[in-house]
């Protein structure tokens, strides 16, 4: 995988609204119909470093009769990253269609 | 169910994490792994199974490999009940922004505290560096401390602070070994012929080493080197060179015509050099004529400055040495003459230092009232506070953070009471440097009052040392308690108990002061009421005064001054309006007088040590009338007494008093030195000449046509008092001679007043402090009581349950108040007769001890009293007995 996609897939699922640990990792595989996977042992010490580059910032959110989880929510310097992610994606696709007719869509 | 936790923190042991962080992950990937096993469990793995494929996926050495370097390095939000060492300082913000909220929700109480603190703090202040400044450095030139004043002493006629002759002077300053210099000052005044108005100044001829000798320098030129002995210089005063040259940048070098005399403008003087005191506007050298060394004429003013190192007693030793020799060598004029030497400021400030006692006490008691005020309010606060603070403390919270809370709290009703103590202070020094100038001129160093440092600082810290412990007492109390028993026990609490003790004791204390103080305050104002009725020997209503002067060859011959006098009365009173007009020497309360010598009364010839100076003043037939002195016995002048006609004069009650005491004295002859003999042939009533409250000098009046004087006041008596008519009598001055000046237009009134204004100034600020007292008084009184009926809610409703009436409630609540009133006023009754003794000699016309004034400020003092007790017992009376029983 390319450098830096995992990355991008997160800034993504956390884009439109905060989402916890285990959600991130659920949605990445239903979506990707399990082709991609995160576990524990992989996920989180991505979300921390996220996290410390301030990309993202988890929060501990209490609801009544529920444990407390944390919630990861995207910050302005995230949706930065999370743009330009996207472009270089979007320019390698371009890139690889017109060499090898690869039509991602 | 699996303890995944434990997994995570067995696997985090491999990492240093901090506690707090390492506490979060497990807590986190713990859930993570929950839920993933509940997951499976919901996929239809069985327990085992789902045990074994979640702990599969935690792939441990993984996941701490890429942990590694991810401790978080910043911190969290502080969560309930943990405290990390590092938010000390956060914590004390913390504190004070709920303090701040705590002030805001008792606002009434807070403000009463902060204007307690501010009045107590600001009163001082001013008090003190008015005092420091006054009577301690009144002057801004560098020698102060150094400089002595030397007098000749007299002890047998009871001299001591008599001017020098310049005889003396000079024998003293060329055989003195004590002292750097000594200087001579004689004050004077200078006709100032510049402009098309002549006018005339006050001035001061100065020994050359004058400046020096102060330490002082000129703002602009110089001042007088040693060889301006024998030269026409003068240095001049901001003031007038503000005011008479436009503050002319070029003035140095210029020449002036002064005494019809041309002198040449060397320096002027910074803005508040004012020295000798008084409104003097120029310096000129003292001339000293070698051959003129008379002892007989006491004229000159001395100052010296003693060599490092020498004593008050060594100089003073010195020159009574010399004295001593010249009392043997000049018998006839010496004999009998010491030495005196004095501190400069000690003796220029010694008027100020007879209220300084009284005024130090009084601002003492201020503060005191203030302190015990906030003590009160903050300590009857931490007892309706106490319970709070025991649930705090219940709650977890450390001691030293409760402590710290109240501290804060202390801290910020502190900080708020000194700002405002501060801006009071600079208001009040300000309106007192803006005095009527003709009042403060004549008290050395008044325009240069500014806020004391050490006084500010001194007062400061006591009253926010006071703030702080009284905020901390009862905390340290409070603190201490048995959680369990506080909290059970419903009834007075133990930081009640100590505290209305000690509440108690600081209402009864501040009750006491303000009988003092409220004392001391009406002995002073009954006082000063006296002197406003009191008879000065004048009657000032619409008496206008003026001064002129006859200089000049033109009026060298007596007749000539003579001619002038009688052309100038005779067409002043031809004025429409003016009743009365006459011509005299100097007038009472005028600032300036002179004095002869009586050589002897009758058969009575005084020896020539023995000769006391009277008052002289020279006066026309119509000056009686004019200023309002009665005639009691005899006749007055008339225009019979001329030049040619025997010597005559008039006599006051005084003099008949002391030099022929029971006898008629009209119709005895007077001489004075080397003079004629005058017969006596009226007696007059006393006049007040200097100051209002000092007894009546002896005076003796000689006619005009006799004695005729250069320098003279016009006095007016009119029916009405306008500009118009000053404009009209110095158009008659103008008509007889154009070149005569005339200056310090006065009403006769305004002379009084400037003499009443300092009388009136202490009464005033000590009339204020009273206020001030019993308004905290008050205020302490209402706390206590009002604190007591909330504390004895309980009862009170019991009481009215059990039938009392509103009647039995209200002699309950009152005579709690009550009671601490009068204990204090005791106490405070006696202070005030052991105190009002300083003030005796101060007082005018009422004894120290007025009974009409205690039984007044008694009764003052037991009404407020009354309305302080009262409004906390109306709250008590309306008390619906339900609810007050319910009251916990």
């Amino acid at each position: 995988m390319k450098r830096g996609s995992a990355e991008m897939l997160i800034l993504a699922l956390v884009e439109d609204r905060p989402r916890h640990g285990y959600e991130i990792a659920k949605l990445i595989e239903q979506r990707s119909d399990g082709v991609l996977q995160f576990h524990v042992a992989s996920l989180y010490p991505l979300l921390y470093r996220l996290e410390k580059r301030g990309l993202i910032q988890g929060h501990w959110v209490e609801r009544p009769s529920q444990r407390r989880r944390r919630f990861y929510k995207l910050t302005n310097a995230g949706q930065d990253i999370l743009k330009e992610h996207r472009d270089t994606w979007k320019a390698f696709f371009a890139a690889l269609d017109r060499v090898a007719g690869i039509n991602p869509a | 169910m699996h303890d995944w936790k434990n997994e995570i923190r067995q696997a985090l042991l491999q990492l240093s994490l901090q506690p707090l962080r390492e506490a979060e992950i497990v807590e986190e990937l713990g859930q993570h792994l929950e839920d993933r096993y509940e997951d499976l469990l919901l996929q239809g793995y069985a327990e085992d199974e789902a045990v074994q494929k979640t702990l599969s996926e935690f792939r441990q050495n993984e996941m701490i490999r890429d942990l590694r370097g991810l401790e978080r390095t910043y911190l969290e939000p502080v969560e309930l009940g943990q405290e990390p060492r590092s938010s000390q300082t956060a914590g004390l913000w913390q504190d004070l922004r709920y303090a701040f909220r705590v002030l805001l929700s008792q606002f009434g109480v807070s403000l009463i505290v902060i204007i307690t603190m501010g009045l107590g703090i600001g009163v001082n202040t001013v008090i003190f560096s008015t005092v420091a400044l006054l009577a301690f450095r009144p002057f801004d030139f560098p020698n102060q401390d150094r400089l002595v004043s030397v007098y000749e002493r007299q002890r047998d006629t009871g001299l001591t602070r008599g001017s020098v002759a310049p005889g003396n002077f000079a024998d003293w300053r060329e055989q003195n070994q004590t002292f750097e210099d000594l200087i001579a000052i004689k004050s004077g005044y200078f006709d100032l012929a510049e402009a098309s108005q002549p006018e005339r100044l006050p001035g001061h001829f100065v020994s050359t080493g004058f400046f020096n000798t102060l330490g002082t320098r000129a703002a602009l030129g110089r001042t007088f080197s040693a060889e301006d002995n024998q030269s026409q210089v003068v240095v001049l005063s901001d003031g007038l060179w503000r005011t008479r040259f436009g503050a002319d940048p070029q003035i140095v070098g210029r020449t002036l015509k002064l005494n019809e005399d041309t002198y040449t403008v060397v320096g002027v003087m910074p803005k508040d050099f004012r020295y000798p005191v008084g409104d003097g506007q120029l310096w000129v050298p003292l001339v000293s004529d070698p051959s003129d060394r008379s002892r007989r004429d006491h004229i000159l003013q001395v100052v010296g400055l003693p060599r490092s190192g020498v004593s008050l007693t060594q100089a003073s030793e010195d020159l009574n040495r010399i004295a001593g020799r010249l009392q043997s060598e000049y018998p006839d004029t010496n004999r009998g003459r010491e030495v005196r030497v004095a501190p400069l400021i000690e003796d220029a400030t010694r008027g100020v230092r007879v209220a300084v006692p009284f005024m130090f006490i009084s601002v003492l008691l201020v503060l005191l009232v203030a302190c015990a005020n906030v003590a009160n309010i903050l300590l009857v606060r931490a007892a309706a506070r106490q319970k709070d603070i025991v649930i705090r403390l219940a709650l977890g919270a450390s001691r030293g953070r409760v402590m710290r809370q109240l501290f804060a709290h202390s801290l910020l009703l502190s900080g708020f009471g000194g700002c405002l103590g501060l801006f009071l202070a600079y208001w009040g020094i300000k309106a007192l440097r803006t005095m009527p100038q003709d009042f403060s001129l004549f008290i050395p160093g008044w325009t240069r009052m500014g806020i004391d440092q050490t006084a500010l600082g001194f007062t400061l810290a006591v009253s926010i040392l006071t703030g702080i412990l009284c905020g901390l007492i009862p905390a340290l109390i409070g603190t201490r308690v048995e959680l369990n028993q506080l909290l059970k026990n419903d009834g007075p609490s133990v930081v009640g108990k100590s505290s209305s003790r000690a509440t108690r004791w600081l209402v009864i204390s501040e009750v006491a002061f303000s009988v003092i103080l409220l004392a001391g305050a009406g002995t002073m104002f009954r006082s000063f009421q006296q002197l406003l009725h009191a008879d000065f020997g004048i009657n000032a209503t619409n008496v206008m005064t003026m001064q002129l002067s006859l200089s000049g060859e033109k009026y060298a011959d007596a007749k000539s001054r003579y001619n002038f006098a009688d052309a100038l009365t005779g067409k002043v009173s031809a004025l429409q309006g003016i009743t009365d007009v006459g011509l005299a020497s100097t007038v009472p309360l005028g600032y300036s007088y002179n004095r002869r010598e009586v050589a002897g009364i009758g058969s009575t010839v005084f020896a020539d040590d023995r000769r006391v100076s009277v008052i002289f003043r020279t006066i026309t037939p119509r000056y009686l009338e004019a200023i309002g002195t009665p005639l009691r016995q005899g006749r007055a002048f008339t225009e019979q007494d001329r030049e040619s006609t025997p010597r005559v004069a008039l006599v006051n009650e005084a003099f008949a008093r002391q030099f022929w005491p029971g006898r008629q004295v009209i119709g005895e002859q007077l001489s004075f030195n080397d003079g004629p003999k005058y017969e006596i042939v009226g007696l007059l009533a006393n006049v007040i000449n200097d100051d209002l409250d000092e007894r009546a000098d002896a005076e003796v009046y000689v006619p005009y046509a006799q004695e005729p004087v250069r320098d003279m006041f016009l006095v007016t008596r009119s029916d009405y008092t306008s500009d118009a008519l000053v404009q009209a009598i110095r158009g008659e001055v103008s008509a007889v001679d154009p070149s005569v000046p005339v200056f310090k237009v006065k009403p006769m009134q305004q002379y009084v007043n400037e003499r009443l204004s300092a009388k009136k100034m202490a009464a005033y600020s000590l009339a204020i402090g009273a206020l001030i007292a019993l308004l905290l008084a008050a205020v302490g009184i209402y706390s206590v009581v009002a604190y007591s009926v909330t504390q004895r809610t309980h009862e009170i409703g019991l009481r009215i349950a059990l039938g009392a009436s509103s009647g039995d409630i209200l002699k309950l609540v009152v005579g709690t108040g009550l009671r601490l009133v009068l204990i204090g006023s005791a106490i405070g009754l006696a202070g005030a007769l052991v105190l009002t003794q300083l003030l005796s000699g101060l007082l005018f016309g009422v004894s120290a001890r007025d009974p009409i004034t205690l039984a007044g400020i008694i009764s003052i003092l037991a009404a407020v009293a009354l309305l302080a007790c009262y409004l906390p017992a109306r709250r008590a009376m309306k008390l619906d007995p339900l609810n007050a029983l319910r009251y916990q």
